[in-house]
């Protein structure tokens, strides 16, 4: 297994978010420092923001494969799913895609990449 | 889990919503779900958005989830800043009253990432959809707002 999905998300207030569709929660930012900030159903990842252009975000699973890009790990915990997907996105901007994934909680490592504290990418691996 | 990361308990979370949202007073404010800035956690934003609602722009705003109309909202209102630090706008994008004459500042880009996660907890936890309308309140100005 490796690549679930890509897409583009425009990142309104620099951030993307993995999440169960069914929570009505989002994690929250002490200081506005923090590379990533978790709940159990989501995850929350600083990125550039919208006016610098879409961030992309890969979904992967097992395995992550990046050929020359630097890869910067800003999260490693657990995401819990109440049905057996997870969303993808940003919740001010409402856009948001679906990945199938199991129910129940999953291992998730976030990492960044490009442009250093302003990335252009992030790539979630699942366990 | 990375040091970077913050990892709340629900309880934790659960405070935080009620010290975001959980906001009222007035004749009829208490009906609808309040949004607080609270300016000891973003000084700028706060500062920008009660010097817009003093110009005349409103407190009360409805919600707009349509991605294009959003877009659109936030090229028109940052259209003309030319300022230093993020831009940021009020009324929000995110809602029918944003774009062309939404009053913008620059503000610190740790401010704007607090700012995203408010708004989004709040409206997550409100279940603000289409049109719905909601205040926004600012708390912590100096000078006693």
């Amino acid at each position: 297994m490796s690549l679930l999905a890509r897409f583009e998300v425009t990142a309104y207030y620099g951030q993307v978010e993995i999440s169960d569709p069914n929570k009505l929660d989002y994690p929250q930012f002490e200081t506005g420092e923090e590379r990533a900030v978790a709940i159990p159903d989501c995850i929350a990842v600083v990125t550039r923001n919208d006016r610098e252009g879409p961030v992309t975000v890969e979904v992967w699973n097992q395995r992550l494969e990046t050929d020359n890009v630097n890869l910067e790990p800003v999260y490693d915990g657990e995401l819990t799913l109440s049905e057996a997907r997870a969303v993808v996105g940003n919740t001010v901007g409402n856009e948001f895609y679906s990945i199938p994934l199991g129910r129940g909680r999953h291992r998730v490592k976030a990492f960044t990449s490009g442009a250093g504290e302003r990335p252009e990418a992030v790539h979630f691996l699942v366990d | 889990m990375a040091d970077s990361c913050f990892l709340p308990t629900i309880a934790d979370a659960m405070d935080l919503v009620d010290a975001a949202t959980a906001v009222g007073g007035g004749a009829g404010a208490a009906e609808l779900p309040t949004l607080e800035i609270d300016a000891s956690r973003m000084p700028s934003i706060a500062s920008n958005i009660q010097a817009a609602q003093d110009s005349g722009l409103p407190s009360v705003l409805n919600r707009e989830v349509d991605p294009a109309a959003i877009a659109a909202n936030r090229s028109a209102a940052c259209a003309g800043f030319c300022g230093t630090g993020s831009p940021d706008e009020y009324p929000f994008a995110s809602t029918q009253q944003g774009g062309a004459g939404s009053r913008v500042a620059g503000v610190p880009l740790s401010e704007q990432y607090i700012q995203g996660g408010v708004i989004s907890q709040f409206y997550k936890r409100f279940a603000i959809g289409a049109g719905d309308p909601f205040r926004v309140i600012v708390t912590g100005l100096e000078g006693g707002r």
